[in-house]
């Protein structure tokens, strides 16, 4: 199953913008950004399940079992125990998608044309650069600006990424 | 706040009431205008440009109660806004068609004969390099609307300085090359994967008596010719910059407006930025024919056109836009506020431009008589664009100057072989 989510992922987005184009022009949704919203996760859901798979899978089954042994359900067993666990996991999904959508680039070229609905990175390169005339201190400003997120996001969830909650979890 | 079962159902359900009924839209999902003709272009060196097709586009939407959008984007991002918009079959009315475009694009743009018909009987003939663009399978695809042409950019003062005068000739280029690399001022043309470079050698190539194909698309490449360019090549770039092999299209521009460059190949864009900003060394930057070679002087243009797809709703309101396009008026507007870097592809339009007043921008004038596609001997085709879009010439040329012509030549043959060049 996971190599099945693997795979989708690795179909490039260079490759799936031209059916979704035409998907997008069938809901009505061309130049807008609900282009955007409604087709990011055609890439984001195939990577954060592929990499939350990997990180459920690494704790122990164990602590389920024993949760459900103290009295939970299942659901209370995923919502009390495991969510808890994977915290740095989603986190860091989180944050990988977050860098990825804010970095996508073909979409928000293909299906935004107008200049005031661009991302920042579609943006950047289609409107200051003219020709073979670059701005380059505009493209600098915009690149500083356009990375502060991203920065800033990882900064206050880097503790997040030290994925060894789980040790010595089952130990007597 | 507690959610209870019949609250949860209320409000789910009355939403999927709204959005069955249509009271509920997505934001953006809005009909706009009644009819709104939609242009995409790229996005022009000179900004003025894309503000005189902006005011043609809304003169003419005013008078037909109709709204006018023009989207200009950079020219590399086109391909791909063409391609989203072909297999969507929805997007922009007009869009701007470079050289080889209108064959790859053929079977999405409505035939516009009866357009170029009515403009060429008022004007008469367009440029055959326009004609080599817009014209596939017997019919006009595309309208030529501008040409960008490919000078030799010099430093006058340079130039004098070390005795020489503007080149004549490639010999007379490298020449001088020698002599301006001593005294600090380098010529410098790109040796690398961007436009600028395909520009200038693919003319080199044409002056040897070399080129990719034959007058029929049979590869020519590995040939006496081209071993005498990729050689002229190597010595040139000896008595450059090394960085060439790195320079993408702004480079050269930076090269020379920082005051280093002698020489370049490009179109007239560092002359208008030196004279838009009141550089000191403006009135020093001089443009010249491209240098000859033993086989000639040939000229590089790049060709814009309009072409208008099938699955536009205002065809007819398309074409009637594109023959607003070319009038006397039309024409005075867009060649002014294109300050030369615009070049008209009608020779009616091209005796007296408004930028021939400028005694420097004076090369450009008939420019685009003698001017060829990068398919040249050959019409062109998505092989020709393929080759220009992977820098296949450049990239020979590269190689040549760190290794020798024999592998040089060999890589080109086989980039060419895969993409679909034979014998």
């Amino acid at each position: 199953m996971s190599t099945f989510i693997f795979i989708v992922y690795l179909v490039p987005t260079t490759l799936l913008f031209i059916p979704l184009a035409r998907i997008i022009a069938v809901l009505h949704l061309s130049n807008t950004l609900w282009s955007l919203i409604v087709t990011y996760p055609a890439f984001m859901v195939p990577f954060i399940t592929w990499m939350l798979t990997a990180y459920l899978s690494s704790i122990p089954r164990d602590l389920e079992e024993s949760a459900l042994v103290d009295g939970c359900t299942r659901l209370s067993a995923l919502w009390r125990i495991v969510l808890p666990l994977a915290r740095p996991g989603i986190v860091t999904a989180t944050l990988f998608a977050f860098t990825l959508a804010w970095s996508e680039f073909i979409y928000a070229l293909t299906f935004i044309s107008t200049t005031n609905l661009k991302t920042v990175t579609a943006g950047v390169v289609v409107d200051l650069i003219r020709g073979d005339i670059f701005y380059w201190g505009s493209l600098m400003a915009a690149a500083l600006v356009a990375s502060l997120p991203i920065v800033l996001l990882f900064s206050l969830f880097l503790d997040h990424y030290v994925s060894g909650l789980t040790a010595g979890a089952v130990k007597g | 706040m507690r959610l209870t079962r019949r609250a949860f159902i209320k409000v789910t359900g009355g939403a999927s009431l709204a959005m069955a009924s249509g009271a509920f839209r997505l934001p953006g999902a809005v009909a706009g205008p009644s009819v709104t003709i939609r242009l995409l272009a790229h996005s022009s060196y000179n900004e003025d440009s894309d503000k005189a097709i902006t005011k043609l586009g809304t003169d003419f939407a005013v008078k037909q109660n109709a709204a006018f959008s023009g989207d200009f984007i950079d020219q590399p991002e086109v391909a791909a806004k063409l391609t989203a918009e072909e297999q969507a079959q929805s997007g922009h009315d007009i869009v701007d068609l470079q050289d080889n475009l209108p064959t790859i694009h053929k079977n999405f743009l409505v035939p516009l004969d009866d357009v170029v018909a009515d403009i060429t009987k008022k004007y008469g003939s367009f440029y055959q390099i326009a004609k080599d663009s817009g014209y596939v399978d017997g019919h006009w695809l595309s309208l030529p609307w501008l040409g960008n042409c490919e000078l030799g950019v010099y430093r006058s003062d340079y130039f004098a300085k070390v005795g020489e005068r503007v080149p004549s000739t490639w010999d007379d280029l490298l020449r001088a090359a020698t002599k301006l690399k001593k005294v600090g001022h380098p010529v410098g043309i790109a040796i690398s994967q961007c436009e600028d470079s395909n520009a200038a050698w693919y003319p080199l190539l044409w002056s040897f008596g070399a080129s990719v194909t034959d007058s029929r698309g049979r590869l020519t490449i590995d040939s006496p010719a081209t071993n005498q360019a990729l050689d002229y090549g190597r010595k040139l770039f000896a008595q450059m910059e090394p960085t060439v092999l790195s320079w993408d299209d702004s480079s050269n521009n930076k090269y020379m407006l920082s005051g280093r460059g002698a020489y370049t190949i490009n179109a007239p864009s560092i002359y208008l930025k030196a004279k838009r900003d009141k550089m000191a060394f403006a009135g020093s930057i001089k443009h010249s024919p491209p240098p000859a070679g033993a086989k000639g002087r040939f000229y590089y243009a790049d060709i814009h056109g309009w072409g208008v797809f099938k699955f536009s709703k205002n065809i007819d309101l398309a074409k009637q836009l594109l023959r607003s396009m070319y009038t006397d008026e039309s024409q005075k507007l867009f060649l002014t506020l294109g300050q030369g870097y615009d070049m008209p592809v009608l020779p009616h339009f091209d005796v007296n431009p408004p930028y021939a007043a400028d005694p420097q921008l004076r090369p450009e004038v008939g420019f685009s008589r003698n001017a060829h596609l990068v398919a040249y001997p050959a019409p062109p085709d998505a092989r020709a664009e393929k080759a220009y879009q992977t820098y296949v010439i450049p990239n020979m040329f590269a190689r040549a100057a760190q290794s020798s012509n024999i592998d040089a030549i060999a890589f080109a043959v086989k980039a060419l072989t895969d993409i679909g060049y034979s014998k």
